[in-house]
C-alpha cells in the first residue's frame, strides 16, 4: 500500500491455471487408503454390528443389511477413485493442488506466504515408502494445503526445495542457534 | 511508585524490573470481579441458598460478602505484588502470576498493535494500561495495568519506533525504496472525528442490547412473575376491561411490552456507543493509525498501516435507514478461524460514516485503491441450489419419514414455509458484487445492507477454486480467498472469473516483494 507502481499487464499473459500439467501421487496411495479405511471399518463397523444383531428386530431389516454392506463399499470405492484424483503441480513460485471427485478443489500456496511445513509418516504410509507435506499460512487455524501419499524422498527433496525457496531454512538454522 | 522510578537514571532503568502502581489492584480487582460475573456466577448459587436457610440473613450476607470480597482484595493485591516488568531495547518482559508463574516475552517485531486504555478510576492518578496485542495467540498479550501516562506512551513510541526502522532496514537490503519517510516527525492529520450525533446513530445501528436480551433469556419465567406480582392481579384485570374484547387487551398488552423492551434496549445500546465512542479521533501519524475514544473510560488504539489485511465497509438495515456505515480495518486473527474474530483484537472501527466520508478515508488510508471499472455479479443458480441445500431437502428429508411412517401429512405445511426463505435467497444473491483492479480486490455481500470488503492482491495468503460437478457443466465455480484476517467467498462465478482472480492474485503475490505484514 505504500508506493504507487501500476503497470499494464495483458492479463493472456500471465501463467494460467488451466494449462498446467499436474502429476499424480504415489501409485500405491490409493491402495493405502484402501486398507486405512478397511482398518477404520473393522473398528468402528463391528462393535456396531455386534449391538445391531443383539437386537433382534433390527437384525434381518433390509435397510440394515444394505446399510452394512453398501455403504462401506461405496465407501471404499469413493475413496480409491478420490485417492486417484489427487494431484499435484509445482512450479516455480507455488505449488498447486487438485482434489475431489464431486467437488474439484484447486488450491494453491506461494512459497513467501508459507510460515512453516510439516513432513510427517504413519506407519502405513512408511511401510509403501510415503510422505505427507503440510503447509501453513498466517490466518488459518490447521493446515492450509495437505499433500498425503507423496513419495517419502520427493517429499523430503519438495521439502528442502520450498524451504529454500522461502528462505524459511536460513530463519530455521538461526533460531535453532539461538 | 511511579515516583521513584523516574528518579532513577535512564540506563539503570532499563535493567531493573518495575512494579506498577499500587493504584493496579483496583484494575485487577474490577477484572477479577468481571470474570467472576461472567464465569463462575452459577457456583456462587450454594452460598445463596445458605444465606437463605440461616437464621439471621442479614448478618450471614454481610459475612458472605464480606469474605468474598476479602478474598478478592487479597487476590487483587497478590496479583499487583507479583506483577513485574521490564523493558529491553527489542523487548518486553512480564513476570506475573501468584501461583503459576509466568514469563512473558514480547518482541517489538511481533506487536501488532498497541492500546492505551484509561478506566475512570485510573483517571484521578494520572493512569493509564497499555495492552500490547501480537499477532498469533492471545496468550502472547501483555497489559501493563496501571502506569503513569507519559511513560505509556514512551513505551508506545519506542515499540512503533523500532517497527518502522526494522521496516525500513529491510527495505534498505532489498534495494527498493518503497517509502521515503522523512527522518523529522510528521504532522498527524486528523482523518474522522465522531460527534455526538454518530454515536448515538452507531448505537441505534449496531444494537449490542438484543445480546443482552439473550443473556437474559433464562431469567424470562422469573422476570415475568416478578412483574405481575408487582403490577398485581387486579390491576390487570382491570386492564383487561378496559377493551371490549379480551384478545385486544392482550395484543395490546403484548405490544406495548415488546415495545417498551426494544425502547430500553436501544436506550442501552445508545448509552454503550455514547461511552466508547464519544469524543472519537482518528489521526494518521507517520504510517500508524491512533484512534482515541471514551466517556469514562479512554481507549487509545494504535495500528501500523502496513498490518491492515482488508477495509471493510459494513451497513446493515437500520444503518442504512439511517444513511450510515462503518468503517473496519480487518487485521490478521489469531489462529481461531471458526471462532469471530474477537472484536477487541482484530478490529479497528470507524463509527458511523456517510459513503463519501469513508471513501474519502479509504482513499487516505489506501492510496493504491481504484474503484473497480466494472463488477460482476454471480449466477442466479445460486439462488435455487442454496435454497434446495440449505432448506428444500433437509426439511423433505427430515419431514418424510413422519409423512410417510406417522401419517401425517399436514407436516408437508412445513415445505411451504420453508419457501419465505426463498426471497431472502434472492435479496442475497442480488448484493453480491465482485471486481477486481490491479491493485485490490473487491467484494460485496449482503441481505439488506451490505459489507463491502476490498483487500490488497498481494496480501492474499491464498486463493482456491472449487466446483461441483453441476457447477463443473454450466461453467461455474466458488472462489475463497484466504486472508490473514479470515476468508471470503465468492459463490458460483464464472470459471473464467474464478480463474482469472487466481491467476492475477497469485502473479500479484509472487512478484510483489512488499511484506504482507
Amino acid at each position: 500500500m505504500d508506493t504507487f507502481s501500476n503497470t499494464q499487464l495483458d492479463t493472456a499473459e500471465l501463467p494460467q491455471v488451466s494449462n498446467i500439467q499436474f502429476v499424480s501421487l504415489h501409485e500405491d496411495y490409493p491402495k493405502v487408503v484402501l486398507i486405512s479405511l478397511i482398518i477404520k471399518f473393522l473398528i468402528f463397523l463391528i462393535p456396531i454390528n455386534i449391538g445391531i444383531y443383539l437386537i433382534p428386530k433390527l437384525d434381518h431389516h433390509p435397510v440394515m443389511i444394505i446399510a452394512m454392506i453398501v455403504l462401506p463399499l461405496y465407501i471404499l470405492f469413493i475413496g480409491h477413485r478420490g485417492a486417484k484424483a489427487k494431484q499435484y503441480a509445482l512450479r516455480e513460485h507455488d505449488l498447486l493442488f487438485v482434489k475431489g471427485l464431486f467437488w474439484q478443489k484447486t488450491t494453491a500456496v506461494s512459497f513467501n506466504r508459507i510460515q512453516h511445513i510439516d513432513l510427517s509418516h504413519g506407519p502405513l504410509e512408511r511401510k509403501y515408502g510415503m510422505a505427507s507435506l503440510a503447509f501453513f499460512t498466517a490466518g488459518g487455524s490447521s493446515a492450509d494445503l495437505a499433500i498425503p501419499g507423496l513419495p517419502a524422498e520427493d517429499a523430503k527433496n519438495l521439502r528442502s526445495f520450498i524451504l529454500q525457496r522461502t528462505g524459511l531454512d536460513t530463519e530455521q538454522s538461526q533460531a535453532e542457534q539461538l | 511508585m511511579t515516583e521513584q522510578i523516574d528518579e532513577q537514571p535512564q540506563q539503570k532503568e532499563n535493567e531493573k524490573w518495575h512494579r506498577l502502581s499500587l493504584v493496579s489492584i483496583i484494575y485487577y480487582l474490577v477484572k477479577i470481579f468481571k470474570q467472576l460475573i461472567n464465569n463462575a456466577l452459577p457456583s456462587l448459587a450454594p452460598l445463596l441458598i445458605v444465606i437463605l436457610n440461616s437464621d439471621n440473613k442479614v448478618l450471614m450476607l454481610v459475612s458472605i460478602v464480606a469474605v468474598l470480597l476479602a478474598l478478592l482484595l487479597l487476590t487483587s493485591f497478590l496479583q499487583y505484588w507479583f506483577f513485574r516488568y521490564r523493558l529491553t531495547a527489542s523487548e518486553v518482559l512480564i513476570n506475573q502470576g501468584v501461583f503459576k508463574k509466568e514469563h512473558r516475552v514480547i518482541n517489538f517485531d511481533r506487536v501488532q498493535n498497541i492500546n492505551i486504555n484509561q478506566p475512570f478510576y485510573f483517571k484521578p492518578f494520572k493512569l493509564v494500561s497499555l495492552v500490547i496485542d501480537t499477532a498469533g495467540s492471545s496468550s502472547g498479550e501483555g497489559a501493563l495495568a496501571g502506569i503513569g501516562t507519559e511513560q505509556a506512551e514512551t513505551i508506545r513510541d519506542t515499540i512503533l519506533l523500532s517497527q518502522s526502522q526494522q521496516k525500513s532496514q529491510t527495505t534498505q537490503q532489498d534495494e527498493e525504496p518503497l517509502d521515503i519517510t522523512p527522518e523529522q516527525e510528521q504532522p498527524s492529520e486528523v482523518l474522522a472525528t465522531a460527534e455526538l450525533g454518530d454515536s448515538i446513530r452507531f448505537g441505534l445501528a449496531n444494537n449490542s442490547g438484543y445480546f443482552l436480551l439473550a443473556l437474559m433469556a433464562p431469567f424470562y419465567k422469573t422476570i415475568q412473575q416478578n412483574i405481575a406480582a408487582w403490577i398485581g392481579e387486579e390491576n390487570i384485570t382491570a386492564w383487561f376491561d378496559l377493551f371490549s374484547h379480551k384478545a385486544i387487551g392482550i395484543i395490546v398488552m403484548v405490544l406495548l411490552v415488546f415495545v417498551t423492551v426494544i425502547f430500553l434496549v436501544t436506550v442501552v445500546s445508545v448509552v454503550g456507543a455514547i461511552l466508547n465512542y464519544h469524543n472519537y479521533r482518528l489521526t494518521l501519524q507517520d504510517k500508524t493509525l491512533k484512534r482515541s475514544s471514551g466517556l469514562l473510560n479512554t481507549h487509545e488504539e494504535s495500528l501500523n498501516l502496513q498490518k491492515v489485511q482488508a477495509l471493510v465497509r459494513h451497513k446493515n438495515m437500520i444503518a442504512r435507514m439511517l444513511g450510515r456505515e462503518n468503517l473496519i480495518l480487518r487485521q490478521t486473527s489469531s489462529g481461531q478461524s471458526n471462532q469471530q474474530p474477537s472484536k477487541k483484537a482484530s478490529q479497528f472501527l470507524v463509527p458511523s460514516r456517510t459513503a463519501q466520508q469513508s471513501l474519502k478515508l479509504i482513499a487516505e488510508i489506501a492510496p493504491n485503491r481504484q474503484e473497480p471499472k466494472q463488477t460482476f455479479g454471480i449466477s442466479q443458480r445460486y439462488v435455487l441450489k442454496t435454497w434446495l441445500v440449505n432448506f428444500g431437502l433437509p426439511i423433505v428429508i427430515f419431514s418424510s419419514p413422519f409423512i410417510w411412517f406417522a401419517n401425517k401429512p399436514e407436516l408437508m405445511f412445513g415445505w411451504g414455509i420453508m419457501l419465505i426463505f426463498l426471497p431472502l435467497i434472492y435479496l442475497r444473491w442480488r448484493k453480491y458484487r465482485y471486481g477486481i483492479t490491479s491493485e485490490y480486490g473487491y467484494i460485496q455481500t449482503g441481505l439488506f445492507g451490505y459489507r463491502r470488503v476490498d483487500f490488497p492482491l498481494f496480501k492474499v495468503q491464498r486463493v482456491s477454486i472449487s466446483q461441483s460437478l453441476l457447477q463443473k457443466r454450466k461453467g461455474l465455480a466458488n472462489l475463497t480467498i484466504y486472508l490473514a484476517s479470515g476468508p471470503m467467498t465468492i459463490p458460483y462465478m464464472p470459471i473464467s472469473h474464478a480463474r482469472q482472480w487466481f491467476d492475477e492474485i497469485y502473479y500479484k503475490i509472487e512478484t510483489d516483494q512488499r511484506p504482507w505484514f
